[in-house]
């Protein structure tokens, strides 16, 4: 956390900051709304459904979420961080290579590895037939449990935290880590002494997204008979219909993120970890080659190879097996999945560059803390949010239909439930927290002084933005839109609930033929989503170091 | 004042933007909107046939029927959908309580549909019956050992009975069937008695049991009829030599008959195109259809005219309870709370 500068540059443009932050507390609103509307319920009648769920399955949930989350979260940083140290201090064969094939599972939805994972696992898979003698149950039985989940969720999630400390890694400033070297620390004293420390809010901002992407899934825990906190909300709301109860479950949920986030922001509150704005100092690269290259190969090749290759071969396989068979048609989803990820991830970059700069402007710190709040409606599953989306804006509509029937007898209905537009809505408030981080962080590392050196120089805010800022800025927008873009491309509870009618995407395509069980085509599907995801991938990898190469030759 | 017309208008450039140009539904447009928890092959081949052959636009939303009717709760008068298409009587109940549904009175749909198998008011009618059953393996059960539910609790089935979670419908049907048919004191010790019978934690989905009986983690899966029919159809040769070792056994025949639950249809209470749902459902209830269900999805007609699949006449006839449907939705919330008493997961 950097200090805040002691002038408030807002004070002295009384007009224009104004409607910037009208804005953006408009957009923070529209964002707790779901929230809102959710927590509302919580001091209704909790009825029995509440003391049931204490009397019953309570301390199961709280135990299973624990360990499912804190499984995931060190196995996902033990694989990130160590790939991302290999990639970002250690030149060996392949690198280039792995650089940006670390990132692949980001393309690959958890639930479609799980299902490739359960096919490579089967009862009359070869992996069977070669394990058979050495176990008493088959290894799907092994596989189907807490730590088949944890297996999972750790190698389709630790990408982000992996762009997100290579990224810190590589910025790290020279000087620190030079000192250290000539000081005689060795790598390894180096990484768990000076790099690893300075990286901390990266680790921990990784960390967080991977918790709440954790915490709201609903179908692979439910599949593999893992019982989580999510598992009760789903109960408590829709099988005894208790919304009360429900919300307390859900609330218990996000007091638990805010409580994480919070402790990690008290125990770091003093230290600064402002990186340095040297970018062109960045550290050369420690050459491996032979033997040496072997501990930076394996590190990066496995997350490579569990999370990607392995799963995506299954697929192709798949897909290679039901060619001309496919049951849904292919084009209309692939279409409309590609229509809603570049529209959503265009929408949503444009509005947390508003929120972001607004507090960038204001050095605003209850504006800071309210985005901070909207951001934890990712921990809660997106079928609770959805519903939490859908109350509210139904009132809105509402609102208008009964005005406009009133005074001009027009009729307008639901005029915005079946569109494409309440989808959208309903995605950049879900999506937001994913273009919030990066961009915020990114704003803080690059523009404090520039843009403000243009304030003086009598440029308007959105001159500064403009001209200064974005240009900046553009690495890190890319990246927020390229991570909104591939979990839009995943997304699943948002869009069964909130498409309008017989709008197929691929995630749905895939879901249906996966619960109807024709795996072989739900494969085929998925090998799009991966594809899909893929190109973006790609492009995220060469845009982050293609902007870092750029900062070095200035 | 100006924040507020900020929002109006951010609100209003998204949705014209969007829009498809879709106009407030007028009465009886020739469209139907289908809030659905089906996504099956065969719902879409009779819905295109549908448009076919009325030139009705048939606008399908498909997903988790919880969520589904929150939905249309939260709508209220204003919603569009003008069918709820459920897989589970349970929830078409729940619907019915919450005045969801409007009655729909037929005397077409009445002559198809079997008085138990409908809503006595007309807010729901069947259109498709699967059957809870027992799949065991050929190699190790003679089918002669197997009764009735209540025997899967005896002692002699400990480690063999593979069943999936508490969350599943059908087995929350299953247990509120038990419910009313035998008393909460017999169900519990029935669901308490399946737990300690567990082969493994519940996990997986119906198909997942049977392929577990096939591999021999356990001797018996409760799991639904057409799951069945859509293994045995199956292009995976995986999925068919793992069906082809187990049997299939319906249970209580000489007590109430099998549990079966149904998936059926209803007419919103706040439908814009009633005439429209109403012919919809009677055509889905047409023998036609009901044999497209039959043969496609492997699920039971409800027409009673229908002539059975030869994989149905090879189940031969049997008899199921009908007694217990009416009364699984007021259950339903009791036997989720027995599941999780007996730490049925």
């Amino acid at each position: 956390m950097s200090k805040t500068l002691p002038i408030k540059y807002g004070r002295r443009y009384k007009w224009r900051p104004d409607s910037w932050q009208i804005l953006s507390f408009s957009i923070v609103f529209l964002v707790l709304l779901p929230l809102i509307s959710i927590l509302s319920n919580l001091f209704g009648p909790a009825g029995d459904a509440w003391q049931h769920i204490v009397d019953t399955n309570l301390l199961h949930y709280i135990r299973t979420s624990a360990l499912l989350i804190l499984g995931t979260t060190l196995l996902s940083a033990l694989i990130a961080v160590s790939s991302a140290w290999a990639i970002a201090f250690y030149d060996f064969p392949g690198r280039r290579f792995f650089e940006w094939a670390l990132i692949l599972p980001l393309a690959l939805p958890a639930y479609i590895s799980a299902y490739a994972y359960i096919g490579i696992l089967d009862y009359d898979s070869l992996v069977q037939q070669l394990l058979a003698p050495l176990l008493p149950l088959p290894i799907r039985e092994y596989f189907m449990s807490l730590s088949g989940a944890i297996f999972i969720f750790a190698f389709a999630l630790y990408p982000y935290l992996y762009l997100i400390t290579r990224i810190a890694f590589q910025r790290q400033s020279r000087t620190i880590l030079e000192s250290a070297r000539l000081l005689g620390h060795s790598s390894r004293s180096i990484f768990w002494k000076v790099a690893l420390p300075l990286s901390r809010p990266a680790i921990a901002a990784g960390l967080a997204l991977i918790f709440m992407e954790t915490m709201n899934d609903y179908g692979l825990v439910k599949y593999f008979g893992v019982y989580t906190f999510t598992t009760g909300i789903f109960e408590a709301w829709y099988e005894l219909d208790a919304s009360a109860a429900a919300t307390r479950l859900s609330a218990l949920l996000m007091l638990l993120t805010f409580g994480m986030i919070g402790l990690e922001l008290w125990q770091r509150r003093q230290k600064g970890y402002a990186s340095s704005s040297n970018m062109d100092l960045t550290l050369s690269r420690v050459k491996k080659r032979g033997s040496k290259a072997i501990f930076p190969l394996v590190v990066c090749f496995l997350p490579f190879f569990f999370g990607f290759l392995l799963p995506g071969t299954q697929l192709a396989s798949w897909s290679i097996g039901s060619i001309g068979k496919l049951e849904s048609e292919f084009l209309t989803p692939f279409l409309n999945s590609m229509m809603l990820a570049s529209t959503t991830a265009i929408i949503i970059v444009a509005v947390a560059l508003v929120v972001v700069y607004t507090t960038h402007l204001h050095r605003s710190t209850e504006m800071k803390l309210l985005s901070k709040i909207s951001t934890l409606g990712y921990s809660i599953p997106g079928a609770i949010i959805a519903i939490g989306i859908i109350a509210p804006f139904v009132y809105f509509q509402r609102t208008v239909h009964e005005f406009m029937t009133g005074v001009f007898g027009i009729s307008t209905g639901l005029f915005l439930s079946s569109t494409i537009g309440f989808l959208l809505i309903g995605y950049t408030i879900r999506f937001l927290a994913l273009a919030f981080n990066p961009l915020e962080s990114g704003f803080e590392r690059n523009c404090r002084n520039l843009d403000e050196a243009a304030r003086i120089l009598g440029r308007t805010p959105l001159q500064a933005l403009r001209e200064v800022d974005l240009p900046l800025l553009r690495g890190t927008i890319f990246t927020a839109a390229i991570l909104v873009f591939v979990d839009v491309l995943k997304d699943l509870p948002l869009t069964l609930l909130l498409a309008p009618p017989n709008f197929p995407t691929l995630a749905t395509e895939a879901h249906y033929l996966a619960e109807n069980e024709v795996i072989a085509q739900a494969g085929t599907i998925a090998s799009a989503i991966v594809l899909a995801g893929m190109i973006p991938v790609y492009i995220l990898n060469r845009l982050m170091t293609g902007d870092l190469t750029e900062n070095t030759e200035q | 004042m100006f924040t507020a017309r900020n929002i109006l208008l951010m609100l209003f450039c998204i949705a014209l933007l969007s829009c498809s140009s879709e106009a407030p539904p007028v009465a009886e447009e020739p469209v139907v909107n289908i809030y659905s928890h089906r996504h099956y092959a065969a719902d879409k081949l009779l819905f295109e046939k549908f448009e076919k052959e009325t030139g009705i636009k048939v606008n399908l939303t498909t997903g988790k029927l919880d969520e589904l009717i929150k939905r249309l709760e939260i709508e209220g008068e204003l919603t569009e959908a003008d069918i709820l298409l459920s897989v589970d009587v349970g929830r078409l109940h729940r619907a019915t309580e919450k005045g969801l549904l409007q009655p729909l009175v037929s005397a077409d749909l009445a002559a198809a549909v079997p008085a138990d198998l409908r809503d006595p008011d007309g807010h729901w009618y069947a259109l498709t019956k699967r059957a809870r059953i027992i799949a065991y393996a050929k190699e190790r059960v003679n089918p002669a050992e197997l009764s009735t539910y209540a025997a899967l609790a005896d002692k002699k089935w400990k480690g063999k009975i593979l069943v999936r979670a508490a969350s599943s419908i059908y087995n929350q049907s299953l247990l509120a069937s038990i419910i009313a048919n035998e008393g909460p004191e017999a169900a519990e010790k029935w669901a308490s008695g399946i737990v300690n019978n567990m082969a493994r934690s519940p996990k997986g989905n119906d198909r997942d049991q049977m392929k577990a009986v096939a591999a021999g983690i356990g001797d018996l899966a409760i799991v639904n009829s057409y799951y069945v029919g859509i293994m045995i159809n199956s292009d995976d040769d995986e999925q068919t030599s793992a069906v082809s070792k187990v049997g299939v056994f319906f249970p209580d025949q000489d007590k109430n008959g099998t549990h079966v639950n149904i998936s059926g249809a209803g007419i919103t209470k706040h439908a814009k195109h009633p005439k429209n749902a109403k012919k919809l459902i009677e055509f889905l209830l047409s023998e036609a259809s009901q044999t497209t269900f039959a043969t496609t999805n492997h699920e039971f007609a409800v027409n009673s005219n229908t002539a059975p699949p030869e994989l149905h006449k090879s189940w031969g006839e049997f008899k199921s309870d009908h007694q217990a449907l009416g009364k699984l939705g007021a259950l339903n919330e009791e036997a989720v709370k027995l599941f999780d008493k007996v730490g049925w997961q």
